[in-house]
């Protein structure tokens, strides 16, 4: 425990700096424009029935978007990494693609799936897919070679192979490429709610700027730091245990 | 052999493209054929409207990516050097960075206005993080033999930091600037969608809401061109810096 105090009374101590000089600094501007923390958090309070069913949408789209392209990318990576032709075809369309930023392709996607549910989605999945993608290429390229030795000495067929020693193995590298789905997934879709608006936490926040309630806006972008940082942590723990075998060998 | 498979499969997608079009799978006024995005790419080269807005938003991008470089990398140096400004520091970091740069931006209006400022406070908030967060754990996990041998030559205080540490960490460290320069482009074109009034964003976005479709897709297309040309510059830039280890270790894959 005294360690842990130890550790982390510096935060602490940085976090009620800057909130005291935020609160004391707001106090003193006394501008409708620069709202004390005390202020922003009372407009947590009110707003709160608000927020909560937007960020839910949020999240909502997020978690479905990023199932999608767990559920497509992970056997796309594997069977590009596996099969040459298909490797020499596609990966130089993956590098080209990759550099472009994903909420650029939001006006595109509006053309043909309008401002809905659909739209979002789509540019969630597209997001989120990259870096599944290429982790999945990159895990299952990178395979102890020994592993083929022992999935042949064992007679295993190709499919036996695939499921038995090649996904665990893989499942490391993957796991990394979801995690950093997961951050741009969260980035992207309040991105995308901004763009094509309908509802969504990112709607919450245009309309709080076109209303000019500062505050509430505020309260708004706490709210997405703590869920963020939520969903985040709750993947690294789902790493955690999905590869607690995994840790166990590496972190001597 | 390796760039002519690359000519191969860009050959193969602009064909399938041509023939999406050719087909009218999808409605024509939605979906230009190549040629015409072409046409539209040279003619707002030439008009100067996609020249002017690609100048803007790499020369942002880039500014804002040597910025959030040059203070993330002297931010975990002074990390690097106080355990205890560490220790306050490196939660909060953890804390700010899901925050998306784009959530932001209708609040940081009101106090920035819609000119640089804002591009600076978007494009820092969203490069810093990658950038210190490697910095610093690089600097962290320097091997323990190095330093080490830094405190039997004497080394202490900075010049373990500088001469020590900072060598040792610099590969890791370009891995954020990689990651950074990425953001950096994201950021400038989302931010020019939402409150811009100039750059490849704000061009992305009113040709698309003035149905002008071809326009629309050759910015994006510039988009994507100028995405490659800034990761090719951050390449080359570590490749005069930390060459000796892409040299030692065979991890060169670009």
């Amino acid at each position: 425990m005294n360690r842990f105090w130890d550790k982390t009374w510096p935060a602490l101590a940085l976090l009620a700096a800057v909130l005291v000089l935020w609160e004391a600094g707001a106090r003193m501007l006394a501008s409708p424009n620069v709202p004390p923390f005390s202020v922003v958090m009372q407009a947590l309070a009110t707003n709160s029935g608000v927020i909560a069913p937007q960020i839910l949408q949020t999240l909502r789209r997020a978690l479905i978007a990023l199932a999608l392209a767990i559920i497509t990318m992970v056997p796309l990576g594997i069977l590009i990494g596996r099969i040459r032709w298909l490797g020499d075809l596609l990966e130089p369309i993956i590098d080209l693609l990759r550099p472009l930023p994903p909420p650029a392709i939001a006006p595109l996607v509006m053309l043909f799936a309008g401002t809905g549910d659909v739209a979002k989605i789509t540019v969630i999945f597209y997001t989120a897919s990259f870096p599944i993608l290429i982790n999945a290429i990159d895990g299952i390229r990178g395979t102890h070679p020994l592993l083929h030795t022992v999935s042949r000495s064992l007679r295993l067929n190709r499919a036996e192979a695939l499921w038995n020693i090649d996904l665990p193995a893989t499942l490391p590298v993957i796991m990394t490429g979801i995690r950093l789905a997961v951050a741009a997934a969260l980035l992207v879709s309040v991105t995308a709610e901004m763009l094509l608006s309908t509802d969504g936490i990112g709607v919450y926040l245009l309309r709080s700027q076109e209303t000019f309630r500062i505050a509430d806006g505020l309260a708004g972008i706490c709210v997405i730091a703590v869920v963020g940082w939520m969903v985040n942590a709750a993947f690294l723990e789902i790493d955690r245990h999905l590869l607690h075998w995994h840790h166990a060998t590496t972190s001597e | 052999m390796h760039r002519l498979r690359v000519a191969t499969s860009i050959l193969g997608l602009v064909a399938v493209w041509q023939l999406i079009v050719l087909l009218k799978w999808v409605p024509d006024t939605y979906f230009p054929s190549p040629l015409a995005t072409l046409q539209a790419l040279w003619a707002g080269l030439l008009s100067g409207e996609l020249s002017k807005a690609l100048a803007q938003t790499a020369s942002r991008a880039l500014v804002g990516c040597i910025a959030a470089t040059v203070v993330g990398i002297g931010l975990a140096l002074l990390t690097a050097r106080y355990r205890r400004l560490r220790q306050a520091f490196d939660p909060v970091a953890e804390f700010l960075r899901p925050l998306p740069p784009a959530a932001l931006v209708p609040m940081a209006i009101f106090f920035l206005g819609l000119g640089w400022k804002l591009h600076g406070f978007i494009l820092m908030f969203a490069c810093l993080w990658p950038v210190y967060l490697n910095a610093s754990s690089a600097l962290k996990a320097v091997a323990s033999v190095q330093l080490r041998t830094a405190d039997s030559f004497g080394y202490g205080g900075w010049d373990r930091v500088l001469r020590v540490q900072l060598p040792a960490a610099l590969p890791e460290i370009f891995i954020g600037i990689r990651i950074a320069a990425s953001i950096a482009l994201i950021a400038t074109v989302v931010t020019e969608m939402l409150a811009g009034r100039d750059g490849l964003g704000f061009v992305l976005n009113e040709a698309a809401m003035t149905l002008r479709i071809p326009d629309m897709f050759a910015a994006l297309l510039l988009t994507m061109l100028s995405g490659l040309v800034l990761n090719a510059v951050v390449l080359a830039v570590r490749r005069r810096a930390v060459g000796w280890h892409v040299g030692m270790t065979a991890s060169n894959r670009g």
